[in-house]
């Protein structure tokens, strides 16, 4: 049994591992590198880790069950033998320890909370919550001595401090706060009708406790309304968050203990609860989970409601409320309004000061961005620090971009870079501009530094910890000084940046969300210049750093077209395994004609095999009419080229002459719909006809310039849509040469003079 | 805890074996499930492991313990707790297949049985992990019977926390696969 042992235990550990992996890909990684050698070894882990999902609904439903025969033991008369003597109740006027309760003024999840007067060592009115019975009260009170060190590290004016933590005479565990009175915050906000600028700043107040807690390594694990009170002291509206450290000391982080207790209630509010704290598979709560608590709770600030009704919640049975919570797909605020009836959504505007037709639309956009981010499910989505957010709310108070809005090259960093192309061209200071359009990032990361010179004061959390906190410090650096090389390479100082990327070479960053903003900027800069190589090494990381995005986003931005074009433009096979890549990755999630005109797009560019040309039909026929789609000339592209790669050239081709009858025609689009009917009319035996379609795409491309053009009006002009034209046109001629000879690619635009 | 205790009663426990001390617990846990019905508000959940330590408050109250009597208590209490509750779910299993009638018109039978199975399916599984790794058996006795956090789990075997924790996802995983074979074993 002894060998069966050992192998169970490192078996287990390999399952912990395994079940700490949140990507499917790293896990298989992982997998593979560990079990390499045995793929029967790979099957049974991949089965274990199949069943550990589907153990924790099992375990739960048995804890449900073993609740239920214990209710029927109890109603079963006969058990009791003789009845042992009730255990006393606390109440006003009892006195323990050095504690006189005097009135009870609330009751909360877990206890009932008295006001109470210490006599010794000071005199004082403090708050005692006494929690329920039953619990393990002796190792209660060890977890929060252990903690107290900490708890007391914690000095925030708006953070309740909590002192001391016993047991009554009966047994049940307490713990001594400062004593509060106030209102629950969104209580007090809809009795003092807070706008909701008011409103956010008070939640900035509340972020800004949670950020301190955070810094000492406290996590709350129970923000939800009740837990911050609001009191109006000199006129101002002063929060508080109360409770710190009870969570943690009432209901420790063992893995199934998280929320659920072995007591079987429930510990917190499940529609404040994140699904890492709800799920039980075995991720640990980190401070991310009161990021998503945050969230939760600025949404009900914000419509008066949280994304999950409480009262429906409360009517479930654990594993379906479980259930509930995983699988909710939440709304943004604004639409949750829109949902609301006419008398509910004049009292939910009344209460803000606000009509009720412009309630809507303030939510709407940034600061649905901004909720909708930090309630995201996956927290590596998240925002990563509570500062991010503060920030992010900031900055929407201040009318400037907010970070959350999906990655967009018309939102903020194509601009950047195209204004700072006009200010070269004119001579003028850069210097306001790198301010204007980094300052954000670099504030956040000056403010991440900061954070974490902080964090590295405190010696409680190990060396893990600070490994951790090196390695964020090198990547915000590198980030930044990544930041640095786009400027240069704006202001024209070619060399200087060259060689600070030679320092900080793109490498040294992960692929990380905050990342890809940078990988984004520096590769289309890159590409608009001519200079691949370094351009596709921004692509090649933009593309590892978007796996950790939702593949929604993905589908509906330009990443994938500029990358993929990135890979053909440098003729490299690589560009193969990009599109086998994000067929696996992004077909099962195109769900959208824009999400497919995408897809179709970057996998029809180059000749595809009959098997790719059958597995994008569905993305195919998701267009639809092309006239239906949010862009009915580069759907028509999409389509034709789709047809053109699967041999149906009149198909394609009457696609393509529709395409070009579209309304807001870009040139850009034009030329690459002019160069597929001259593949086409060539497939055909038309090679006048060809060779006409050619030229136009040609003179198109010549009268375009730099720029690109609807009906003559200058649009934006992106490098990859004339990339893409340029290919294609290149193709044609290919075609068209008599003798079909090789004709080396030359490019149709040159770079100078950009 | 430790305070004010009275030393001649300090011997109740001491010295006792998990075997001695199950009776005990067993009957203990009878008197506290009676008192609850009789004393405690509706509202009040009673649950098995809140039980279990209720138990230990009264049956250590007052006394100092040695560890070594907590870990004998919560290992004897996690099985009495199994030996009830098993009791219990087994002879509802036989009332409602003696009594098939009598349920007439009451639709949720065969979901009730299948409820019941939970305890009976996991307290079999537990028999062949018991005798298969004793070690994960223990783990998951002591969690899902008595109710018992990792870090007393970690100091009654001497383990890290971590070891227990990883231990208990582990033994769910196990069992899990046992109880599923041994469903579709059935089913076929």
């Amino acid at each position: 049994m002894k060998g069966s042992n050992l192998q169970n235990e490192v078996e287990s550990a390999l399952f912990e591992v395994a079940l700490s992996i949140e990507d499917p890909g790293a896990l298989e990684t992982f997998l593979e590198r560990s079990l390499g050698s045995d793929p029967e070894a790979i099957g049974q882990m991949r089965r274990l880790i199949e069943s550990s999902r589907n153990s924790t609904r099992y375990f739960l439903e048995a804890r449900e069950r073993r609740a239920d025969l214990a209710a029927e033991l109890v109603s079963n008369h006969s058990l009791a033998s003789e009845t042992a003597p009730p255990l006393p109740m606390e109440g006003p006027g009892t006195r323990f320890g050095d504690y006189l309760l005097i009135s009870r003024i609330g009751e909360g999840s877990g206890g009932v909370i008295y006001e109470a007067e210490q006599e010794r060592p000071i005199q004082r009115k403090v708050a005692v919550k006494i929690l329920r019975a039953g619990m393990d009260t002796e190792a209660m009170i060890r977890r929060f001595r252990s903690e107290r060190q900490a708890l007391a590290m914690m000095d925030h004016p708006n953070i309740a401090r909590v002192y001391d933590a016993g047991a009554s005479s009966s047994g049940r565990p307490y713990f001594v706060m400062e004593l509060v009175v106030g209102e629950k915050i969104t209580d007090y906000c809809d009795r003092h009708r807070l706008n909701l600028t008011d409103r956010l700043h008070l939640f900035q107040q509340v972020c800004g406790a949670i950020e301190h807690a955070h810094q000492k390594g406290i996590i709350h694990r129970d923000i939800k309304s009740s837990n911050v009170l609001v009191t109006h002291t000199g006129g101002r509206h002063v929060p508080k968050v109360i409770d710190f450290g009870i969570a943690k000391a009432a209901y420790p982080a063992d893995r199934d203990r998280t929320v659920i207790t072995s007591h079987d209630h429930l510990f917190g509010t499940p529609a404040y609860m994140s699904p890492e704290q709800i799920d039980l598979a075995g991720l640990d709560v980190d401070t991310r989970s009161d990021i998503y608590s945050l969230g939760i709770l600025l949404y009900s600030l914000l419509v008066g409601r949280t994304p999950l009704d409480p009262a429906e919640l409360a009517q479930l049975g654990l594993s379906a409320m479980r259930d509930r919570v995983l699988k909710n797909q939440p709304e943004p605020p604004s639409k949750t309004l829109a949902q609301l009836d006419g008398a509910q959504l004049g009292s939910v505007a009344r209460s803000r000061r606000a009509e009720p037709r412009n309630l809507a639309s303030q939510i709407a956009g940034d600061l649905d961005w901004i909720v909708m981010k930090a309630i995201e499910r996956t927290r590596a989505r998240r925002y990563q620090t509570v500062d991010a957010l503060a920030v992010d709310i900031g900055r929407f108070l201040n009318h400037q971009p907010v970070s959350a809005r999906p990655p967009s090259r018309t939102y903020l960093l194509a601009k950047f870079i195209r204004r700072n192309r006009l200010a070269c061209i004119a001579g003028a200071s850069l210097v306001s501009l790198f301010i204007a359009a980094f300052a954000f990032t670099a504030t956040l990361y000056k403010r991440e530094r900061i954070a974490l010179d902080e964090q590295r004061r405190l010696k409680f959390e190990a060396e893990a910890a600070r490994r951790e906190e090196r390695k964020l410090r090198q990547q915000s650096d590198a980030r930044a000084n990544l930041g640095r090389v786009a400027f240069l390479l704006d202001q024209g100082r070619v060399a200087e940046a060259d060689e600070l990327w030679q320092h900080y070479p793109l490498t040294s960053i992960e692929p990380s969300l905050e990342a890809a903003a940078v990988f984004r900027a520096l590769g289309d800069w890159n590409a608009t210049h001519d200079r691949w190589d370094q351009a596709l090494q921004c692509f090649r990381l933009l593309i590892q750093a978007n796996r950790l995005e939702k593949p929604l986003k993905i589908l509906e931005g330009a990443d994938l077209l500029a990358s993929g074009i990135a890979l053909l433009e440098c003729d490299k096979p690589e560009y193969v395994d990009f599109r086998n890549d994000i067929m696996e990755r992004y077909l099962p999630s195109t769900s959208t004609p824009l999400g497919a005109e995408h897809l179709l797009k970057v996998c029809c560019a180059a000749p595809a095999s009959d098997r790719i040309i059958r597995r994008l039909s569905g993305a195919a026929e998701l267009i639809g009419d092309p006239e239906d789609a949010p862009y009915p000339s580069w759907a028509g592209l999409s389509l034709a080229l789709y047809h053109y790669r699967a041999g149906d050239l009149e198909t394609a081709l009457s696609e393509a002459k529709t395409g070009l009858t579209k309304d807001y025609l870009k040139n850009s689009c034009a030329a690459s719909l002019q160069a597929l009917i001259a593949l086409c009319e060539q497939g055909l035996h038309q090679p006048v006809l060809a060779r006409a379609a050619v030229d136009r795409a040609k003179s198109i491309t010549e009268e375009s310039g730099e720029g690109d053009f609807v009906h003559g009006k200058p649009v934006e002009s992106l490098w990859f849509d004339w990339s893409l034209a340029s290919y294609l046109i290149a193709e044609a001629e290919r075609e068209l040469s008599p003798a079909k000879a090789m004709i080396p690619r030359t490019r149709v635009r040159s770079g100078e003079g950009r | 805890m430790g305070d004010g205790q009275d030393p001649s009663n300090s011997s109740d426990l001491e010295g006792m074996t998990s075997e001695e001390i199950l009776p005990i617990v067993y009957e203990e846990l009878r008197r506290i499930a009676g008192a609850r019905l009789l004393n405690e508000s509706r509202q009040m959940t009673l649950q098995a492991t809140a039980l279990v330590h209720e138990a230990w408050l009264r049956l250590s109250s007052g006394r100092d313990v040695a560890w070594e009597n907590r870990a004998h208590f919560f290992g004897a209490a996690a099985q009495a707790m199994r030996r009830i509750l098993v009791e219990k779910a087994r002879s509802k299993t036989a009332a409602k297949r003696t009594q098939p009638k009598a349920d007439d018109g009451w639709n949720g039978l065969s979901e009730e049985l299948a409820n019941d199975d939970h305890i009976l399916m996991i307290h079999e599984c537990l028999i062949r992990l018991e005798q298969d790794d004793p070690a994960l058996a223990r783990v998951v006795l002591l969690k899902f019977y008595a109710g018992l956090g990792s870090r007393e789990i970690a100091e009654m075997t001497g383990s890290s926390v971590r070891s227990v924790e990883r231990q208990w996802m582990y033994a769910k995983a196990k069992l899990y696969q046992m109880i599923e074979a041994d469903d579709s074993a059935a089913t076929s």
